[in-house]
């Protein structure tokens, strides 16, 4: 019986208490965040006690500094994760599926994208936006994460179509179906699993992104949630209660998601990274 | 009506209509912003005056000059050596713990990375929380445990701001490490291990010379992760201290930030542009060649 071999359970031992330890270092920030958003003002300021009663103004007037822009997020991020991700798959169907001379540079020059600090092409996006009328808008930053989301989508999508297997698009041209149609008819159906973990993957990127936001909007009619509470937590005089609890309120969409979703977000992760 | 193509034209013509919108998109917020970017760093600009003043390099000499570019610098490389060691250190040893087969391994795996699915906006308000000079979090522990001289003020003092912002960002970002990193160690044959164990070799030669190894693909995956993470960073930064005290803890992403949107030198925050574009290029060019020939060769 293996708990009789002391040696053996002795090193299963150490290495619960080295897991279990990480994983209280790594909740209690989050336990923090959570412990001072439930206080009463008062207590805010005893760092290391429980709250006397589950209080609830901080979530309110938390809520009051972000609301507006917890919406703004919620227009900005879900047509932009739809959008990005379908302009991801146009690019990875080809590239993928339908071998043509110079795929592979195509392919290396929008992945190369990723690796673009953002500072080198945020003047001229300023321009380029301020242009095109969308300054300031939320439909400025559909397109802003639609083209920047490029060389990621593309590089999740390409891997996942690449699995698929090449006799079904030989099979599906011998019946008289089109390229075009076997990209809608066959390919996306199939490819679903990679279009859900690109979607959710877009979503926290999309929901956590701040310079692109920072840069290209100003006022509260287009102001996403990061940049409110940002502007809340340089303030000189911080109400740490309420910050914490709009911090909470801010991350709680893409916990959900990442609860939820979270095979195909580490799928997708792992099946980026390859 | 159906056009009776060949199948090669059929083909060509799917190509291009769906790299079309992509490429489109791609040229016009990738390569032409890039080249409008170096265009800018030879001029002396505020952004609204109708005139761009020519000045040639001076933008470049007039950023060397200066000690906040320089201490960005130093502070990105920091930040280099940083992310080569710890992110992907404490990954890998997490890795290795949970890959052990323990019970309520994905509950752990949850845990892990649950911090990476967060805005680091977030993150910054929860660490300043945790880091408040006097009566902090982090300053009451060390009283509570017999240290009352180590407490601090973190993120005001020189000396270790910048230190303090790598530990939020340890937390905040060691779950995709992480997560690469089981994905790696659980393509490594279980049967390896054993026969080497049964060969007689220790927990660490089998690490050694099968593991570590094997974890070759990963490890290449981290470096490049890591290297354009020290260049990019920005988030949390302007979001814990603004590149302060003073300029202490700044990088060149937000240098180039302020001296573009705060301060309207157009040119010089193009030319610091160009600076991260170079020093992006020059560490990851490398890895995307190699990763070329690679996909190149497997094709062949």
């Amino acid at each position: 019986m293996k708990w009789l071999r002391p040696s053996l359970s002795f090193k299963k031992l150490t290495i619960y208490v080295l897991l279990i330890f990480f994983a209280l270092l790594f909740l209690l920030p989050t336990f923090v965040a959570i412990n001072t958003a439930f206080k009463p003002p008062m207590e805010v300021w005893e760092v290391t006690s429980f709250p006397s009663r589950f209080y609830l103004g901080n979530f309110k007037e938390g809520l009051s500094k972000i609301g507006r822009g917890l919406i703004n997020s919620a227009l900005i991020a879900f047509p932009a994760m739809l959008i990005s991700t379908f302009v991801g798959s146009l690019a990875a169907y080809p590239l993928s599926q339908l071998k043509f001379k110079g795929d592979t540079a195509v392919y290396f020059l929008l992945l190369a994208g990723m690796y673009v600090p953002y500072q080198t092409v945020l003047i001229p996006l300023f321009f380029i936006i301020r242009r095109l009328g969308l300054y300031d808008t939320i439909p400025g930053l559909w397109l802003v994460h639609t083209a920047y989301g490029i060389p990621f989508t593309t590089l999740i999508l390409r891997n996942f179509f690449a699995t698929v297997p090449d006799e079904l698009k030989e099979a599906a041209v011998l019946d008289g179906c089109s390229l075009i149609g076997y990209y809608w008819k066959i390919l996306l159906p199939v490819g679903r699993s990679g279009i859900a973990a690109t979607l959710i993957l877009q979503f926290r990127a999309i929901w956590n992104e701040f310079l692109f936001a920072l840069t290209l909007t100003q006022s509260a009619k287009s102001m996403p949630v990061t940049v409110r509470l940002q502007s809340f937590v340089s303030m000189t005089e911080v109400h740490w209660g309420p910050l914490m609890a709009a911090a909470l309120i801010t991350i709680l969409p893409t916990i959900a998601v990442f609860l939820v979703f979270k095979r195909h977000f580490v799928k997708g992760l792992t099946g980026v990274y390859k | 009506m159906k056009f009776s193509l060949g199948f090669r034209q059929e083909k060509n013509l799917a190509t291009v209509l769906f790299l079309a919108v992509p490429l489109v998109l791609f040229a016009v917020f990738f390569l032409y912003p890039i080249g409008y970017t170096l265009y800018l760093s030879f001029y002396e600009w505020n952004g609204i005056s109708p005139t761009m003043n020519p000045v040639g390099f001076k933008n470049y000499f007039a950023i060397a000059k200066s000690p906040h570019f320089r201490t960005a610098l130093l502070n990105n490389g920091k930040w280099f050596i940083f992310y080569l060691l710890l992110p992907p250190g404490l990954g890998l040893s997490l890795a290795l713990l949970i890959n052990k087969g323990v019970k309520g391994e994905s509950i752990f795996e949850t845990i892990f990375f649950l911090p990476n699915a967060i805005t680091l906006i977030a993150v910054a308000c929860i660490w300043r929380w945790i880091y408040t000079p006097g009566y902090g979090l982090f300053n009451e522990v060390l009283r509570g445990i017999g240290l009352p001289e180590w407490t601090q003020n973190w993120l005001g003092n020189p000396q270790i701001a910048t230190y303090s912002v790598m530990i939020a960002v340890l937390w905040a970002e060691v779950g995709v490490f992480f997560i690469i990193y089981l994905a790696g160690l659980r393509n490594v044959p279980q049967a390896l291990i054993d026969a080497a164990k049964i060969d007689g070799a220790s927990s660490f030669k089998a690490f050694r010379y099968i593991i570590w190894p094997m974890l070759a693909p990963s490890t290449a995956i981290v470096v490049a992760f890591s290297s354009i993470g020290a260049i990019k960073i920005f988030d949390l930064i302007y979001a814990l201290t603004r590149g302060g005290p003073a300029y202490f803890t700044s990088v060149l992403a937000l240098f180039m930030y302020e001296v573009s949107f705060n301060r309207f030198q157009i040119g010089r925050g193009a030319a610091v542009g160009v600076i991260l574009f170079l020093l992006a290029a020059l560490i990851i060019g490398p890895y995307l060649i190699y990763s070329m020939r690679k996909v190149e060769d497997i094709r062949q």
